[in-house]
């Protein structure tokens, strides 16, 4: 009977094992399908063609799983990478896409730091149409999404990043320039080694440029 | 045993329900471990391969990119009816159902440039405010507001560069293709503001009381506008106020004529935020140091005060208050034209001005659901214009409310509709009394009620053509005719960076205060809240107008022909009635160049305006005194780098407008000289610890040549004095400094 008792507790454990799986796997499915594009999209480096196939894939996904904050956070991210790579007739366009699934994001995750340090990435990508005309408005635009952004994570370096790099591009007439980057850099640098991100999928872009830019010292 | 079995059995059936791949929706129909291959082409209107387009099946990940040839292919499980999806960022989505086999022919797939979103119907504005108008108004953000040179920090200076405005040196307020400045609406919200210049002494130009860096949006539209608007026969300017600030910030700006504080707050979630700023000016050491013609005896001083408030209601609600208010107050010699001495010296005397002007607009808008929205908003303006000499007081008071409500929204995936009503409590009040405390006259207007209703239906049958009919209704207590109908419709076609659009509507307008208690009983000198309204209706213009537009990447053509037919305008002699009639037709030109030089952007405008009318105390039909027949403006500013300023400059020349001669053969015969003015500005910014500073240089009249805008003759015709521009050069010298946010873009929007 003993036996019989054990089995039987190992059986049901099972059986819970097995009713708990299918459950997780859907996220895992598309996890799985994230992980290698994510690795490739943050390890940098790629071509126009290359980055514009890897921004398609990301769509598909993000399309397909309309509800997962990740998919719809990098298929932004990766057509606003795009945006930086092309020609200024393009920008526009490029950013409109990365808007579509930044704004999906953001209804996933409202109150999401990361949300904010992207729409200012995209700002960011924006300016360079016309950075005479655009730099004031979209700057000072920027500037206040990175302020929310700071406001929900203080501690995420991607907002200290892409600050730095808006002072780092700003004429120093304006106020901006190598000089008044540094502190941001250092910031974001600091933010970067004392934060790791909880799950593999959480955003951890920026880091090398931090360090690219660092050197420049 | 058994009860373990049955344990095992339930929580088996349990699990299945919630594994996702066997019950999951919108999943096509498959039969596993056939492979098909989904190939073809993607390519233009033309004919032209699209590289890099995203084919896939709708709702997976089962897909690839086209290549530089246009060519795709992918292998897919899914078999059976299904949907392509084809997306590429410069195009207008592709969707085709395909039915999946073993052997695919290769599909060839047709994809079409994306429309142009200036001419979108429907654009739900974050405000609330649908802008319906298309591609016939300006849409412009306040960077936009090239307030260029000769702009003078307003809002309708920046304007007066665009085609289709006139420019009237010795009148600050907006007149637009042939209509006089009456004629041209502006709104806060969607809330009237009935008083939007400043009040002054006769002949000189007075600006409009909103700075543009109050605004999120600005919509001037020059005709032909949507049946959301209404009172208006020309042109309605559409202003937007701003949503919640992101930080809390001061501001501090001095100019040579005062100085401005302001401060802005929001609360850390970003729900609740209020603002207040408070300007004083004083314009007697300024006058002075330009040398103004004006004799002041006391120069105008201004009190200004904004507020605003912004609440989120819930998810989905914003409620916004905003508040304005002023004081002004200006006495000067003017020129007495009653002329003394038989007629042949011209005489000044004391002339005082004192205005009090407040504004007050609550505006709730609602976000029903995906496709709904809702709006209810609240308007209140009260009016003083105190205007004095040695014998004679007059104080004309004037009080409005309005209450609006509005549903829009889209009905099904090509259907948009917008409808709503509003009602006007209007009253108007003007007592005239000798200095010594006798009553001369009263005249009042107690009851100038009205009710405006609309309806707008959207319609785009097929994907480049927009069509749009409304139809508004208005109805004026004080009116003859008190129910009015006026269809509106628009149609517009757009082919790639084009757009085609043709517009005809109806448009009416109540004649104003002064007109409507004289056609009561113009001798009397009792209240006459129950006039005999019998006498006057709504001035109607039926406008036509063709327009097209190009927009490429930076740069923008638009031209613009069109035709009003003015009827029921009013007549003041030989008696008062809507008997005047008219019309207006011209051309429209605008480029607008911002790709051209690296840091430069330039446009130029250019109008051509034929127009006559029969009004007031008119004895014929004829071309106003405020119709120019050729205006052009030629606009450029250019950041310099090394230098960190933005240099802007402005030319503008109109072709001479009739003046009244009395010893002219014909009436309004004559013709002003030509019109050239030539306007500089310069602007840097500089920021220091924690502050943002923009510096402001500008000169109006760069050149100091006379300009004259009128003439002034004595009763026999033989003395001639000029009405003109009331110094050589203007000056604006300002320096503007935020603590706590970077808002230099305000002060570079309100550059002269």
């Amino acid at each position: 009977m003993k036996k019989n008792q054990i089995f039987q507790i190992v059986l049901l454990i099972a059986c819970i094992g097995f009713v708990g799986t299918p459950k997780a796997s859907a996220q895992q499915v598309v996890s799985g399908m994230l992980i290698p594009k994510v690795e490739q999209l943050n390890k940098g480096g790629l071509n126009t063609q290359s980055l514009k196939q890897l921004a398609n894939e990301l769509e598909r996904i993000a399309l397909a799983h309309p509800q997962d904050w990740h998919a719809q956070y990098y298929a932004s991210l990766a057509y606003i990478e795009l945006a930086n790579l092309s020609a200024k007739r393009e920008i526009d366009n490029l950013c409109d896409r990365a808007d579509e699934y930044l704004k999906k994001a953001q209804l996933i995750r409202p109150n999401e730091s990361e949300n904010y340090v992207l729409k200012a990435y995209l700002l960011s990508a924006r300016i360079n149409v016309n950075a005479m005309f655009r730099g004031a408005s979209m700057g000072r635009e920027s500037k206040e999404q990175l302020d929310l952004a700071l406001r929900h994570n203080p501690n995420n370096p991607r907002a200290h990043y892409v600050r730095a790099m808006g002072i780092y591009y700003t004429p120093a007439a304006f106020g901006g320039g190598k000089k008044k980057a540094k502190a941001h850099l250092d910031a974001s640098l600091k933010a970067y080694r004392e934060n790791t991100p909880a799950n593999t999928l959480d955003p951890s872009w920026g880091r090398n440029e931090v360090e690219k830019l660092l050197v420049t010292y | 045993m058994r009860n373990i079995l049955i344990t095992f059995l339930l929580v088996f059936i349990s699990g299945l329900a919630g594994y996702p791949p066997l019950f999951a929706q919108n999943q096509p129909v498959s039969r596993i471990h056939e492979v098909s291959r989904i190939h073809g082409q993607v390519q233009d209107r033309s004919g032209k391969a699209v590289s890099g387009a995203n084919v896939f099946i709708k709702g997976t990940v089962e897909g690839t990119s086209s290549d530089e040839n246009g060519h795709f292919s992918f292998e897919t499980s899914i078999q059976g009816d299904t949907v392509l999806l084809v997306r590429h960022i410069s195009m207008e989505d592709l969707e085709i159902g395909i039915v999946i086999s073993e052997s695919m022919p290769a599909l060839a797939l047709r994809m079409y440039d994306k429309t142009n979103l200036v001419g979108e119907v429907v654009v739900v504005a974050d405000q609330g405010l649908v802008l319906l108008d298309g591609s016939r108004a300006t849409t412009l953000r306040t960077m936009d507001v090239e307030t260029t040179a000769g702009g003078d920090g307003d809002v309708v200076g920046a304007l007066q560069t665009l085609p289709g405005v006139q420019q009237i040196g010795n009148n600050g307020a907006l007149f637009v293709r042939g209509g006089s400045s009456e004629e041209a609406k502006t709104l806060i919200d969607g809330l009237e503001i009935t008083h939007p210049y400043y009040s002054g002494i006769p002949d000189l130009a007075q600006k409009s009381r909103f700075s543009p860096h109050l605004f999120e949006g600005i919509t001037f539209n020059t005709g032909g506008y949507s049946a959301l608007y209404g009172d208006a026969l020309s042109s309605v300017l559409a202003l937007t106020s701003r949503d919640h600030p992101s930080n809390t910030s001061t501001v501090l700006a001095m100019m040579l004529y005062g100085l401005k504080v302001g401060h802005d707050y929001v609360n850390p979630q970003r729900r609740t935020s209020f603002g207040l700023d408070l300007g004083y000016s004083d314009f007697g050491p300024y006058f002075k140091w330009i040398g103004h013609r004006t004799n002041w005896l006391d120069a105008p001083i201004n009190k200004t005060a904004n507020a605003n408030f912004r609440q989120n209601i819930g998810d989905h609600g914003m409620l916004k208050w905003y508040g304005y208010g002023n004081l002004s107050d200006q006495k000067a010699l003017v020129p007495d034209y009653a002329w003394e001495a038989g007629g042949t010296v011209l005489t000044e005397s004391p002339l005082r001005v004192k205005n009090n002007n407040l504004v007050s607009l609550l505006t709730y808008t609602h976000r029903l659901n995906e496709h709904w929205r809702m709006y209810a908003g609240y308007g209140y303006n009260t009016n003083s214009d105190l205007t004095a000499n040695p014998s004679l007081q007059t104080d004309t008071r004037e009080q409005q409310h309005q209450l609006r409500l509005n549903l829009y929204g889209k009905t099904t995936e090509r259907t948009a509709i917008n409808m709503g009503s509003e009602v006007y409590f209007n009253s108007w009040d003007q007592q005239s009394e000798t200095n010594y405390g006798i009553e001369l006259f009263r005249r009042s207007l107690l009851k100038n009620n009205r009710w405006d209703t609309w309806v707008d239906f959207s319609y785009r049958p097929i994907r480049n053509l927009i069509a749009q009919v409304g139809l508004r209704t208005a109805w004026n207590e004080a009116l003859v005719e008190d129910f009015l109908l006026m269809p509106r419709l628009n149609l517009t076609y757009h082919a790639a960076q084009n757009s085609f659009s043709a517009s005809a509507g109806k448009y009416a307008q109540q004649p104003s205060s002064r007109y409507l208690y004289q056609a009561g009983n113009p001798q009397s000198s009792v209240v006459n809240p129950w006039a005999d309204f019998g006498k006057l209706e709504h001035a109607e213009v039926t406008h036509y107008l063709l327009n097209f537009q190009r927009k490429n990447f930076g740069r923008t053509l638009r031209v613009e022909a069109y035709y009003k037919d003015y009827k029921d305008l009013v007549q003041t002699t030989p008696q008062l009635v809507s008997g005047g009639s008219g019309f207006a037709r011209g051309l429209d030109f605008f480029w607008r160049d911002q790709v051209a030089a690296k840091g430069l952007d330039y446009w130029i405008s250019y109008s051509w305006l034929d127009t006559e009318r029969q009004y007031l105390d008119y004895p014929v039909q004829t071309r106003p005194t405020f119709a120019a027949p050729h205006t052009l403006h030629l606009v450029a500013k250019q950041f310099v780098e090394p230098l960190g300023i933005f240099v802007g400059g402005s030319y503008s020349m109109a072709t001479g407008r009739p003046y009244y001669n009395p010893s002219a053969p014909a009436f309004l015969s004559d013709r002003m000289p030509t019109f050239h003015q030539i306007n500089l500005n310069f602007a840097f910014l500089r920021k220091w610890g924690n502050t943002f500073n923009t510096f402001v240089f500008a000169v109006n009249n760069l050149t100091g040549r006379q300009q004259i805008f009128d003439y002034r003759f004595s009763p026999d015709g033989n003395i001639r004095t000029k009405v003109e521009l009331p110094y050589k050069r203007g000056f604006l010298v300002g320096w503007f400094i935020s603590i706590g946010k970077d808002r230099s873009d305000e002060i570079l929007n309100q550059l002269p």
